[in-house]
C-alpha cells in the first residue's frame, strides 16, 4: 500500500473536526488536575496520621499508567450504576492521573519557600489562614507557574488516550476515517502532524504566557 | 475466576511489557546522554539539528505517535515489528525528555572543573568523560529513574498496536468474564507492583541530590 | 558616657516594675528533637523593662530557647509563661500570645513579595483588622524610628542586609509587643552594617522595651543588658549582671567561651 498524499490532505479537515474536543477536554484536565493536586498537597501536609496515606495514594497515581486509570474508570464506573458521558469519564481520568504530579509541584513549590517566611508570619500574630494566603501562596505561585505549563502541555499530549473510550477528540476522529475507508496509513499520518502542530502551539503559548508571569515578578 | 487468577493471566504479559521496556531503555539512554551532550556543546546548526530532533519526540503525544508509526511507515516502504515501532517510539520519547537533564546537569556544573582539567593538560573529550560526567551523572539520576516509570507505564500503549502485553492480557480476560471491578483493580495493581518500589527509589535519589531539602513550612 | 545614662535609668524603670508579674518565666524546660535533647530543665525569669542578653556556643539551645518563647518550636516539658498566659503546644488563641513577642531573626525573613511598608502592616491589617490609612501611619512611625521610613515603598531585595534587619525591627514593632525577642540579628550581616542594627536595638533598650537578645555582639551586652545569660549543650551555665559576668565569670566553660570570643 503506498502512501497517499492527495488523501491525506483530503481528511485533514475531518481529522480537525475533534480539535476541539481536544482543546477543551485538555483545559478541562488541567483545571482538574490542579485543583486535585492542591488538595492532594494541603491533605498532605494536614496531619501527621494522613500525611504517610496520601504519600501512598500520590505515589499509587503516578506508579500506574494513565491508559488503566481511564479503562478502570469507563469500565468500573459503570458497574456501580454510575454512567457519565465517555467525555467526562475521560476529563476525571486525566485529572486524576496528573493530580497526582501536580501534587508534587505545589510541594516543591511550597518547600522553596525558606521556613523562616512562615515563621515571621506566625511570629507576627497572623493565622495560619492568613499565613497561607498572604505569605506563603504568592510566594508560591511564582514557583509552581512553570513547572505547572509544562504540565499542561502533558496534559494536551495525553488527551489521545481517551479515543480509547471514544471521545471523539482529534485521534478519534482520525480513528473513525481510518474505519470508514479502510485506510490507516494516511489518517494517522496526518494526526500525528496536527498533533505535533498543536502541541507546538501550545508550548509557545505557554512560554508567552510565562514570559509575561516572569516580567510580573521581576518588576517589583 | 478469583482475584489470584486474573492478577495471574494478566501477568502472563508481563513478558512483554519487560520486553518493550527494556529494548526501550536501549534506545533512551544512549539517545539521552549523546542529545543532551551534543546539545550542551554544539552552536549554530547543528545545535539546531539536535533541538529538533529533541522537540520532535518531546513534543508529539506517545500514542499519536506510536499509531502514525505503526500504521504509516509501511506505506513508505519501512517494515517495523509492533515491538521495534513500541520500543523506538517509548524509548526515544523518554530518552528526549531526560536529554534535557543532562545539559541541564552538564550546564549548571562549575566552569573551574573544566578549566582544571584543561589546564592539566586533558583534552576536551577527556574532561568531558572523566570529569563533567561523572559530576553531571548524580543530578541527572533522579530523572532517569522518573523517565523510566514513565516508559514502564508507557508500555501499556503497546497493548493498542497488538502486543500482548499486561494490558492487553487484561482486556482478553474482559472478554472472557464480566467483573470489570476484579480486572482493572488486578492490573492497576500489577503496575503498582512494578512501579511502586521504582517510585521510591526515584524519591530517595531525589531527596539524596539534594532537591527536596530544607525544612517543611509548617502552618 | 550616654551608656552610662542608659544603664541608670534601665536600673530605675526595673525597680518600678519590679513588683508586677514578670514578662517571662521559663520553669525546667525541656526539649528534644527526636532523640536529641535541645533544653535540659531550663528556668529563667525575665521581669518586665529587663534587658536579657543570651551567649553560648553553636548548638548551645539559645536559638531553640527563643524560639519555644514564641513557639515556634514546642517544647515538650516544664513552663512557658509569657505576659501571664501559659503557653502550651498547640493551643488555642496563639496567635494572640504571639503578637505580644515581635520577634527578630537572623535571616531577617522579611516577605519578598511586599513592600517595606507592606510587610510592616500586614499583621495589623490582617490580625488586628485596622484600616489600612491606620495601619500605614502605624507603620511609618515605627520605619522612622529605625530611621528607614524613606524606603517603605522599596521592596526587601533592593535594600542593604542592615537595611532588612532594620526593617524586620521595625515589623516586629508595628504588632505593639511588649516583649522583643532578637535571634543573633546581626550575625548574617557584613560587617560594617553591624553598627546600624546595634544602634537601633540599643535605642529601643534605652526607651524601657523588654527585650530578649540571642547575640555574640559581646560590647551590646556590656553596655545594654541588665543580665547576661550563658548556656552550653542546651542548659544554663551561668547568669550575672554584665560587669561580673565579663571581669569574673565563675564557670570553667564560661571562661573559655568568653577568651575564644575575645581573640
Amino acid at each position: 500500500m503506498d502512501f497517499d498524499f492527495a488523501f491525506a490532505l483530503k481528511i485533514v479537515p475531518r481529522v480537525l473536526e475533534g480539535v476541539g474536543n481536544t482543546i477543551l477536554v485538555a483545559v478541562l484536565s488541567f483545571f482538574g488536575a490542579t485543583l486535585l493536586g492542591f488538595f492532594w498537597e494541603m491533605l498532605r501536609r494536614s496531619h501527621k496520621v494522613v500525611r504517610p496515606v496520601t504519600q501512598f495514594a500520590i505515589d499509587a497515581i503516578r506508579s500506574t499508567p494513565a491508559l488503566v486509570q481511564i479503562y478502570f474508570l469507563f469500565f468500573v464506573l459503570p458497574y456501580y450504576g454510575i454512567v457519565l458521558p465517555a467525555l467526562f469519564v475521560g476529563v476525571f481520568g486525566l485529572s486524576f492521573y496528573y493530580s497526582g504530579y501536580i501534587s508534587e509541584v505545589f510541594k516543591a513549590g511550597i518547600d522553596a519557600i525558606p521556613a523562616g517566611q512562615s515563621e515571621a508570619a506566625l511570629s507576627l500574630g497572623l493565622g495560619r489562614f492568613d499565613t497561607v494566603l498572604f505569605v506563603v501562596a504568592p510566594q508560591m505561585l511564582r514557583n509552581i507557574a512553570a513547572p505547572l505549563g509544562s504540565y499542561s502541555i502533558g496534559i494536551l499530549k495525553s488527551t489521545p488516550l481517551l479515543a480509547v473510550i471514544a471521545v471523539p477528540e482529534m485521534l478519534g476522529s482520525a480513528l473513525d476515517v481510518a474505519s470508514d475507508t479502510y485506510r490507516y496509513a494516511e489518517p494517522m499520518f496526518v494526526a500525528g502532524v496536527l498533533f505535533l502542530i498543536l502541541a507546538l502551539i501550545a508550548a509557545l503559548l505557554v512560554a508567552v504566557l510565562e514570559r509575561r508571569l516572569g516580567v510580573l515578578s521581576t518588576s517589583h | 475466576m478469583s482475584f489470584i487468577e486474573i492478577v495471574l493471566g494478566i501477568l502472563q504479559g508481563a513478558g512483554v511489557t519487560a520486553e518493550v521496556t527494556l529494548l526501550g531503555l536501549l534506545y533512551a539512554v544512549p539517545f539521552a546522554l549523546v542529545a543532551g551532550v551534543l546539545q550542551h556543546f554544539s552552536t549554530g546548526t547543528s545545535r539546531w539539528t539536535i533541538t529538533i530532533v529533541i522537540e520532535f519526540w518531546r513534543s508529539t503525544s506517545v500514542l499519536v505517535l506510536l499509531y502514525a508509526f505503526y500504521y504509516s511507515l509501511p506505506a513508505f516502504g519501512i517494515e517495523l515489528s509492533a515491538v521495534s515501532v513500541g520500543a523506538m517510539v517509548l524509548g526515544m520519547n523518554a530518552g528526549a525528555y531526560a536529554s534535557q537533564s543532562v545539559r541541564a546537569a552538564l550546564q549548571s556544573l562549575d566552569r573551574g572543573q573544566c578549566e582544571a582539567g584543561l589546564a592539566l593538560g586533558l583534552d576536551r573529550l577527556t574532561v568531558l568523560r572523566m570529569i563533567e560526567l561523572p559530576q553531571a551523572l548524580r543530578n541527572m539520576i533522579p530523572t532517569f529513574v522518573n523517565e523510566a516509570i514513565q516508559l514502564i507505564k508507557g508500555t501499556a500503549l503497546v497493548s493498542l498496536i497488538t502486543l500482548t502485553d499486561m494490558t492487553f492480557r487484561a482486556k482478553q480476560i474482559a472478554q472472557l468474564s464480566y467483573d470489570p471491578v476484579g480486572i482493572y483493580s488486578g492490573l492497576l495493581l500489577c503496575y503498582l507492583i512494578i512501579c511502586y518500589p521504582v517510585s521510591l527509589l526515584g524519591r530517595y535519589l531525589d531527596r539524596s541530590a539534594g532537591k527536596a531539602g530544607g525544612r517543611i513550612n509548617g502552618f | 558616657m550616654a551608656f552610662e545614662f542608659t544603664k541608670s535609668a534601665t536600673v530605675v524603670q526595673f525597680n518600678e516594675k519590679a513588683n508586677s508579674q514578670p514578662a517571662v518565666t521559663i520553669e525546667d524546660v525541656s526539649k528534644w528533637f527526636g532523640t536529641f535533647q535541645a533544653l535540659h530543665n531550663v528556668s529563667l525569669t525575665v521581669a518586665a523593662g529587663e534587658r536579657l542578653v543570651i551567649c553560648g556556643p553553636s548548638g548551645s539551645g539559645k536559638s531553640t530557647l527563643i524560639r519555644c518563647i514564641n513557639q515556634l518550636e514546642e517544647h515538650q516539658e516544664g513552663r512557658i509563661v509569657v505576659n501571664g498566659t501559659e503557653l502550651r503546644p498547640g493551643m488555642k488563641g496563639l496567635a494572640n500570645v504571639r503578637r505580644d513577642a515581635g520577634m527578630v531573626f537572623q535571616q531577617f525573613n522579611l516577605f519578598p513579595h511586599l513592600s517595606v511598608l507592606d510587610n510592616c502592616t500586614l499583621a495589623l491589617r490582617r490580625a488586628r483588622k485596622i484600616p489600612r490609612d491606620a495601619a500605614n501611619q502605624i507603620a511609618m512611625e515605627k520605619l522612622e524610628r529605625v530611621r528607614i521610613a524613606e524606603q517603605a515603598n522599596k521592596h526587601p531585595r533592593q535594600l542593604s542586609g542592615g537595611q532588612q534587619q532594620r526593617v524586620a525591627i521595625a515589623r516586629a514593632l508595628c504588632i505593639m509587643p511588649k516583649i522583643m525577642l532578637f535571634d543573633e540579628p546581626t550575625s548574617a550581616l557584613d560587617p560594617e552594617m553591624v553598627k546600624e542594627v546595634l544602634d537601633v536595638m540599643t535605642t529601643l533598650a534605652k526607651d524601657g522595651m523588654t527585650m530578649i537578645c540571642v547575640t555574640h555582639e559581646m560590647g551590646f551586652a556590656r553596655e545594654v543588658a541588665d543580665r547576661v545569660v550563658f548556656m552550653d549543650k542546651g542548659a544554663v551555665i551561668e547568669e550575672a549582671a554584665p560587669q561580673k559576668f565579663f571581669s569574673s565569670p565563675e564557670h570553667v566553660r564560661t571562661q573559655q567561651f568568653l577568651k575564644q570570643l575575645l581573640h
